[in-house]
């Protein structure tokens, strides 16, 4: 009954002017009735008039009162404030624009890291019922080293999929970059394939946008039956309705699309893909698809639990035949995939949730700088306020009145964030690259992210007039209605104080972590990585399927590099297994005669198996014995290099080792100086190098390349020569420094997005320093000019302006720098050998702060010695 | 808000007597003023400034409703009805109403019936 009242009188003031209108005609009705039979009754027309008028009463009246049944009399006041407030900032511009710009700067740089934080961690995939997903990763310990599979074996994946019917659905799929898609109407283009198994529609449960998703009937059809993805059927076929059974070239082969998936882009979030293939399409990529099996992922039923379903597959896993799974002691791990499968999510999400703490702070600065904007604006009005509290005003409405403006800001800064952070976020995500392929975590400017912007205004809004609100409430009446009154403007100044204060002190904590994250990335670049990264190229090169047996590999590649090592520009070659700054290593164990290892973990060592003069290729450094040299001996003398730290672990001393036998039959020919392989915060770790002919052919190699002058020059002919002795085998080629950048990407994320935020903090806090000196200038104008006429010098004036701020300023600074000690608390993952109580940089970030405050209040307060006394003095 | 202080009468009185009154047929404001003053021998005149809030305030309620038609001398003019729930709020109101009345009628009976 309540809710029909409700609505009723909300219809009611909604049409209130129809309402209005209607009752101004019936009580004409009314009127002309009464007069009509006062005539009937004998008055004449005039007097009928006049009487029924009189006996009516006031209609005016009659309709205000009517009027109060429907109106919702806060409502109105409330679109009379906002009016109000537009009006008022229509009338000076100026203020206006500052006031908005101010506080849409800290909003839209929270809004745009939100967006990446959305984008990267918060967004859900769009499948049906996506918490009930989980990702299949086997661990694997081997005797203390822990290896973590994400990519299943191709028969170890088929077991699981059928010995699991009953707890869980299961799925798989694997991704191919790059591959050519012709046949499109926008012309030629590579997109990312999503290889996926028999059910991975139907389990996922996706919508289609545009005819059918792929089912287990299409496996073996002819021509290849594949989905699009909806971005890619708007780009590159213009959301043509008649997609179904359009036929492409994928990679040279034939295909038909079966349709459109819809708002899907894959289950891998920052790798998505824009084309499904069934897995048993006959379709060969190039490059070939890292994982060569499947990645897993289960569709929980519900009722069963993830570690039962985990347990059930182990067993499946190991299968009958003796491999390296079925040996090691086997986990199955079911990791939650209801944001999608990212790998490089992990090392991100510490850095976006420091991010965006960072930004909180950039919008308490905003809102400081906007409050005390807004603040003296209040104390100008003072007298319009009297009026109001004059004429019946009670304090809520007056708070209504402030509240209102400030939301009217809010909303205005809310909008220019709505519209600049998704410009915004891309860049930001441009700084945190995924391994080798640029980032891919899909940003949408979607309903959440216009919520959070929303809030934000609103909370950032209400906060900044939260100075002028505390002073209205603790005013009284009597103060503002007088001019002038003491306890007014001290008021105010002390308001002002703490506002300075409070955006020195957020400045000094963004400064600090700037100042911390810059360090750390100073001292990390410093680090000796034990080899020369100067100009090294690295190419990764995969042979598989170019020799007619597998056993011929090595020679190929040994010819590869041959070629390689002759080409101009290029000083020395060489090649490895994995390249340096991935995280891909080789284990293996060490048997030494006489000696046994306290603990299981002791008898592991990293392998590397590494192509001829790659020491001297990487610039590390022999420091006993000899290096691996142009040794390609197979089936003779198996000989190896060591680690400094393999030497010392297990040996003593370098020396110590040179000689020695281990894992009975392989002899110890040198030792190198450690160096860092995987990122430049490993420690010095047990390494074992062995000629890669001593080992089990690969077909995927990487090659080393010491360029001779001009890298770029290299890197042309090294393309060259690899087209020289293959034209068909392809390899991406990247520089280590650019590699050791990616490891390093965390720390820059973080540091870029810290000095930038900074710098809008400092602007900021200057800005609203200069715009509190130059009011107070005009504010004590008098003042100042009885001490010029007193003989006060222009120095004195000076001094006596600046001094507040600059004790303001001082204040400030030792109100932060708690904070700063806070950030690196909160920062220490990331930090590198920065002490914690870092007073060079504290020092350094304080003596800046008061510098730029000392220009931001002098340059105002050189206008005060510029007043004239006379001038001002004279009584009009 | 809306409760006319130049009402003496009992609170609701005027609410029951333009309920009452429309349960004798559509009539429009005019109309139901004169009905009313008709039927209560000229005592009760009820006042225009009264009569249209709780015309609306009734509205607003539910219990009456409002359409445009055409009066007897062919102008336009508002009439109002009564609702179902205008029609249940009266029956559940108006006895405990007359017992109201009947119970002042009562208590200011002539001295001379007093003990």
């Amino acid at each position: 009954m309540g809710l029909e009242r409700m609505t009723r009188r909300l219809f009611g003031w909604l049409w209130r002017g129809r309402l209005d209108a209607q009752l101004r005609e019936e009580i004409e009705q009314h009127l002309e009735m009464r007069r009509r039979r006062l005539e009937a009754e004998g008055l004449d027309p005039e007097s009928a008039r006049v009487e029924a008028r009189r006996q009516f009463g006031n209609p005016l009246r009659v309709r205000e009162e009517a009027r109060e049944m429907w109106t919702i009399r806060w409502l109105d006041a409330v679109i009379l404030d906002v009016r109000y407030a537009l009006r008022l900032l229509r009338r000076a511009p100026g203020f206006t624009a500052v006031a908005v710009l101010s506080l849409s700067l800290g909003i839209t740089s929270a809004a745009a890291v939100f967006a990446i934080t959305d984008g990267v961690l918060l967004r859900r995939l769009a499948v049906r019922a996506p918490g009930e997903l989980r990702e299949i990763r086997a661990i694997a310990n081997l005797g203390g080293v822990v290896k973590d599979l994400a990519c299943l074996p191709a028969d170890a994946f088929e077991r699981l999929r059928t010995g699991s019917a009953g707890m869980a659905d299961v799925i798989g799929f694997r991704q191919a970059n790059d591959a050519p898609l012709a046949g499109a109407g926008s012309g030629p283009r590579r997109v990312r394939v999503e290889i996926v198994s028999d059910e991975y529609f139907e389990v996922l449960g996706v919508p289609p946008a545009a005819g059918r998703l792929l089912t287990r009937a299409d496996a073996t059809v002819i021509p290849v039956p594949l989905v699009i993805s909806e971005r890619l059927w708007r780009a590159a076929f213009d959301g043509d309705a008649a997609i179904a059974g359009r036929t492409i070239t994928l990679n040279g082969t034939p295909a038909s699309i079966l349709g459109v998936a819809s708002a899907f882009r894959g289950v891998s979030a920052d790798l998505p893909a824009d084309v499904f293939v069934p897995a048993a399409a006959p379709l060969r990529f190039d490059p070939a698809p890292i994982c060569s099996g499947f990645r897993g992922v289960v569709r929980l039923h519900p009722g069963s639990s993830a570690s039962s379903a985990a347990q059930r597959m182990v067993p499946l896993f190991k299968g009958d035949q003796p491999t390296l799974l079925s040996r090691a002691d086997l986990r199955v791990a079911l990791l939650d995939a209801s944001h999608g499968i990212a790998d490089t999510r992990a090392p991100i999400a510490r850095p976006l949730w420091i991010g965006l703490a960072l930004a909180g702070i950039l919008v308490l600065v905003a809102c400081a700088n906007t409050g005390g904007l807004l603040a003296a604006r209040f104390a100008a009005r003072r007298e319009e306020f009297g009026l109001r509290v004059a004429i019946g005003a009670g304090s809520r409405r007056l708070i209504q009145l402030l509240a209102i403006e400030a939301l009217v800001i809010g909303v205005l800064a809310g909008g220019a964030a709505v519209v600049a952070a998704p410009l915004v976020a891309p860049v930001l995500l441009a700084w945190i690259p995924v391994g080798d392929a640029p980032p891919a975590f899909e940003l949408q400017t979607g309903g959440r992210q216009i919520a959070f912007t929303a809030t934000l205004a609103t909370v950032a809004a209400l906060l900044a007039a939260g100075s002028s609100l505390m002073r209205l409430l603790r005013s009284d009446r009597g103060g503002l209605q007088s001019m002038n009154s003491r306890a007014v403007i001290v008021g105010r100044r002390r308001a002002t104080r703490v506002l300075i204060a409070a955006q020195v002190a957020c400045s000094l904590v963004l400064l600090g972590a700037a100042a911390a994250m810059t360090r750390t990335l100073i001292n990390l670049h410093r680090i000796n990585p034990g080899f020369d990264p100067d100009g090294v190229l690295t190419v990764a090169v995969d042979a598989a399927g170019r020799t007619a047996d597998p056993d011929l590999l090595p020679a190929y590649y040994s010819q590869l590099l041959a070629r390689v090592s002759a080409a101009p520009h290029v000083a020395r070659a060489s090649l490895a297994q994995f390249g340096l700054m991935t995280a891909a290593a080789s284990n293996g164990t060490v048997e030494i005669a006489g000696w046994s290892p306290a603990s299981d973990a002791d008898r592991w060592t990293k392998v590397y198996w590494v192509g001829p003069d790659y020491f001297e290729t990487l610039g590390m450094r022999v420091i006993a014995g000899q290096s691996l040299g142009s040794r390609e001996s197979a089936g003779k003398e198996r000989v190896a290099v060591v680690s400094q730290e393999f030497a010392r672990f297990y040996f003593g001393s370098p020396g110590a080792a040179i000689g020695r036998t281990i894992n009975r039959n392989i002899r110890i020919v040198g030792v190198v100086a450690d160096a860092r392989y995987h990122t430049l915060r490993d420690a010095p770790s047990r390494a074992m190098f062995v000629p890669h002919t001593q080992a089990p052919p690969r077909s995927t190699m990487t090659l080393l390349v010491r360029p001779e002058g001009d890298p770029a020059g290299a890197a042309a002919s090294l393309m060259t020569a690899i087209a020289q002795h293959d034209p068909q085998l392809r390899g991406r080629i990247t520089s280590i420094e650019e590699l050791i950048g990616v490891t390093l990407a965390r720390e820059r994320f973080v540091a870029r997005l810290a000095a930038i935020l900074s710098i809008l903090a400092v602007l900021l806090a200057a800005a609203g320093l200069y715009a509190a000196v130059s009011y107070s200038v005009s504010e004590r104008r008098h003042e100042l000019a009885v001490r010029l006429a007193l003989g006060a010098t222009g120095a004195d004036v000076l001094r006596l302006m600046a001094r507040d701020p600059l004790r303001t300023t001082l204040a400030g600074i030792a109100i932060g720098a708690p904070g700063i000690y806070a950030t690196h608390r909160a920062l220490a993952a990331l930090l590198f050998d920065v002490p914690r109580f870092d007073l060079t940089a504290l020092g350094a970030c304080a003596a800046g702060l008061l510098a730029i405050a000392a220009v931001a209040a002098l340059w105002p307060a050189r206008r005060a010695t510029a007043i004239d006394p006379q001038e001002c003095l004279k009584v009009v | 808000m809306g409760q006319n202080k130049r009402q003496d009468l009992l609170p609701g009185t005027l609410d029951m007597l333009i309920l009452k009154s429309l349960t004798r047929g559509v009539m429009h404001g005019y109309g139901i003023v004169e009905h009313i003053r008709t039927l209560s021998d000229e005592v009760l005149r009820v006042e225009e400034g009264s009569l249209y809030p709780a015309l609306q305030r009734l509205q607003l309620q539910g219990l009456i409703d409002s359409e445009w038609g055409h009066s007897v001398n062919n102008r336009r003019a508002r009439y109002y009805r009564l609702t179902s729930a205008g029609r249940r709020q009266l029956g559940q109101a108006e006895p405990s109403f007359m017992r109201l009345i009947e119970a002042i009628a009562r208590v200011m009976k002539p001295a001379g019936d007093a003990r």
